[in-house]
């Protein structure tokens, strides 16, 4: 590859990005500068090349990431046939075979720069596992919902109390709807993976690159907060403090909520390059 | 309750990978993990994609930890001297101790066997008794035979010395033997009419020895030394060298001076008395100044020698501050002579004296012990004498000194200060 198919790559990448600004802002030569500096250069002409169709460059792609590839798609799925089998359906895909609109389309196109190109391979992989999994699992969902919202609410709490007025409970809605949309993103971050994805302070701490430690040490602290602030919305609501602490034991399976819609902020704005991709499980 | 749903749009693969990787901005990350608190795909994703990356990364993330392991071979170096550091103080530790160990052996075996050996010596002395008082059994192998002469030339002394140390040595134990010395106020007490008395004393440092005449004496001990022979020169008294051979020097050299074995603690006593040769146990009681002037053995005349006025005589000097030549003690009271021939009298043991004036004529060289008729025999009344004071204090009572002068004329006394000539 020539220096100057070289540069002509680049400056694609970054004019198709806008070198990483908000749409229509004029990119400065530091700007761009900056840009390129924080992108991975080489991956990033690579997947460009490869997504134009250059054979060599196919080549180093399969040599380079033939074998860290399927080791990561046997790392995914858990078997070793499933890895390679979804590693070439990758490989299939990344080239172009499928089209749309009686285009070619190269999933490498989406690939910015941002983070390694194994990386990016790596999370495809994910994605499309998951995929395949949600579609092919309709009736085993991934995530125990209700047996970690029951924990979510209150772990530490005494045994529940049976509540019987639905108003209570509407109550209790309430104040757990604003208890859990007060907390931060982390923390809802936190309080979701623990607690409805049982994932292990371990797996947390390696996501969010911070100590078990303090992964810990933040969710203790997000559920003392959710349980003050819960008490708080109860006895605002007509509750004394007694009867708050009871409702607080009741059985979360009786409480209507969404908790995936309680979790997630409706006003987090569009990701850079976000694809639409409408769960096909909920059609 | 509802959680199942989903929603429609999500980050891409370009973003969730950023935020796996740590590389989105704050903001972008931000909503990521906004996104991602409320959408299980995008957490499964994230999550598997981690896995796939720790699974990946796993050589080289371990490559670097196993060298990063390299830096504690210091630690375990640090601990290589730690170790070996403690066994160079357990080594230094042992030195100390054994070093002071060695310091206090010599004190601590003195202050023991001072004690110890005084029954043993007694006992051996038993012994050595039952076999004179049997002629027929110890003929040639014991002390003196019974017709012992009261007055023992320094050779005879040297030959009891000698069958005695050929007599105890398998008894005894060198290395333990303290010095002894005989104690002889009690038979001076017990046994006026003793001629002799032949105590081998139990050397214990390798240097003692037998008496050599003419033995120089080195260090501390010389004047005193001297003061000893003199009095034995004068009562026929074998004075330990201050340099004795070993026993197994003497051996060697068939000429010399027949050592003493290293703990002979039986004394032999020929004693002379006037009607009869007896053999009298003798009671150490001094170890404590024998060891601190090496005085190992002597061998005093019977009644007139006392081995703590000799012993007082070592120590304590006369008023006259010359040597002291002859003593005889009866109890509390002692009876002195020094080298000019002054007379002296003391009723506390030696520790104080007061000056007997010269009732007699020439010069007194000699003071003795004598019994009165009817006392019996000394080594009875000095068995009587230990289970009774009393007793021992009524013989010293009815003891009599005589002084005997350059012509050997005898003068007598009860009590020390008139004397009236026989």
């Amino acid at each position: 590859m020539t220096q100057s198919a070289f540069r002509d790559v680049l400056q694609a990448a970054g004019a198709a990005q806008n070198y990483g600004l908000a749409a229509g802002a004029i990119a400065s030569a530091q700007e761009r500068a900056a840009w390129l500096r924080a992108s991975k250069a080489n991956d990033l002409v690579l997947a460009r090349v490869c997504a134009q169709g250059n054979e060599r460059a196919w080549e180093h792609l399969i040599a380079r990431y033939h074998e860290p590839l399927a080791r990561a798609a046997i790392a995914i799925t858990g078997s070793d046939t499933l890895g390679r089998e979804m590693a070439a359906a990758l490989y299939a895909e990344l080239y172009g075979l499928t089209e749309r609109d009686g285009q070619r389309r190269c999933p490498l196109d989406s690939y910015r720069g941002r983070g390694s190109l194994m990386g990016w391979l790596r999370t495809t992989l994910a994605q499309r596992h998951v995929d395949h999994h949600r579609r092919t699992h309709r009736e085993q969902p991934l995530e125990d919902g209700e047996n970690a919202a029951d924990r979510m609410v209150d772990p530490a709490a005494p045994e529940p109390a049976a509540i019987d007025a639905p108003a209570d409970l509407t109550r209790l809605g309430e104040a757990v709807s604003e208890a859990i949309a007060a907390r931060g993103p982390e923390e809802r971050f936190l309080l979701a993976a623990y607690y409805l994805d049982d994932r292990t302070l371990l797996e947390v701490a390696r996501v969010l690159h911070v100590h078990e430690a303090t992964v810990s040490r933040r969710l203790k602290r997000a559920v003392d907060e959710i349980r003050k602030h819960l008490l708080r919305n109860l006895q605002r609501g007509g509750l004394s403090r007694r009867a708050a602490e009871e409702a607080l034991g009741a059985d979360p399976r009786d409480l209507e909520l969404n908790w995936k819609r309680l979790l997630q902020i409706p006003a987090a704005g569009a990701f850079p390059g976000q694809v639409e991709t409408r769960e096909k499980t909920e059609r | 309750m509802n959680s199942h749903a989903q929603f429609d749009l999500h980050p891409d693969a370009e973003a969730l990978n950023g935020f796996v990787e740590n590389e989105l901005p704050a903001a972008e990350r931000t909503e990521v993990l906004a996104h991602m608190a409320g959408c299980a795909r995008c957490r499964e994703v994230v999550f598997l994609a981690q896995k796939a990356a720790g699974v990946d990364d796993g050589p080289k993330v371990l490559a670097p930890a196993a060298a990063a392991r390299r830096p504690d071979r210091p630690r375990f170096r640090f601990w290589m001297w730690g170790w070996a550091g403690a066994a160079a103080m357990a080594c230094v530790v042992g030195i100390a101790l054994f070093v002071r160990a060695g310091h206090n052996v010599e004190p601590l075996r003195i202050a023991k066997a001072v004690p110890s050996e005084a029954p043993a010596q007694a006992s051996a002395f038993h012994q050595a008794s039952r076999a004179v008082a049997k002629p027929e059994a110890a003929a040639g192998k014991q002390a003196q035979p019974a017709g012992a002469i009261a007055e023992t030339q320094q050779s005879e002394v040297r030959q009891t010395a000698d069958e005695s140390a050929k007599a105890a040595p398998a008894t005894v134990s060198p290395a333990k033997a303290p010095p002894q010395t005989v104690a002889m106020d009690s038979l001076a007490m017990a046994n006026a009419e003793a001629k002799s008395l032949q105590a081998p004393a139990v050397p214990e440092q390798p240097e003692t020895r037998a008496v050599v005449p003419g033995n120089r004496m080195h260090g501390p001990a010389v004047s005193q030394q001297n003061q000893l022979q003199n009095f034995a020169a004068n009562e026929s008294i074998a004075l330990p060298p201050a340099n004795a051979p070993t026993p197994a020097g003497a051996a060697a050299r068939p000429g010399s001076v027949a050592p003493v074995p290293a703990n002979s603690s039986a004394v032999h006593g020929d004693v002379a008395a006037q009607s009869a040769t007896q053999t009298v146990a003798v009671e150490a009681d001094s170890a404590k100044l024998e060891t601190m002037h090496n005085t190992q053995f002597m061998s005093l005349p019977g009644g007139e020698g006392n081995g703590l006025a000799l012993k007082k005589s070592g120590l304590l000097m006369l008023p006259s501050g010359l040597p002291l030549v002859s003593t005889a003690a009866a109890g509390t009271t002692m009876v002195a002579i020094d080298a000019m021939g002054a007379t002296y009298l003391s009723h506390d043991l030696g520790k104080k004296w007061e000056p007997v004036h010269p009732q007699w004529t020439g010069k007194a060289v000699k003071v003795r012990l004598a019994q009165p008729a009817g006392q019996g025999n000394a080594a009875g009344l000095l068995k009587t004498q230990r289970k009774d004071k009393r007793a021992k204090d009524s013989a010293a009572v009815a003891a009599v000194f005589e002084i005997v002068n350059d012509s050997n004329a005898v003068w007598s006394s009860a009590d020390g200060k008139a004397w009236s000539p026989e």
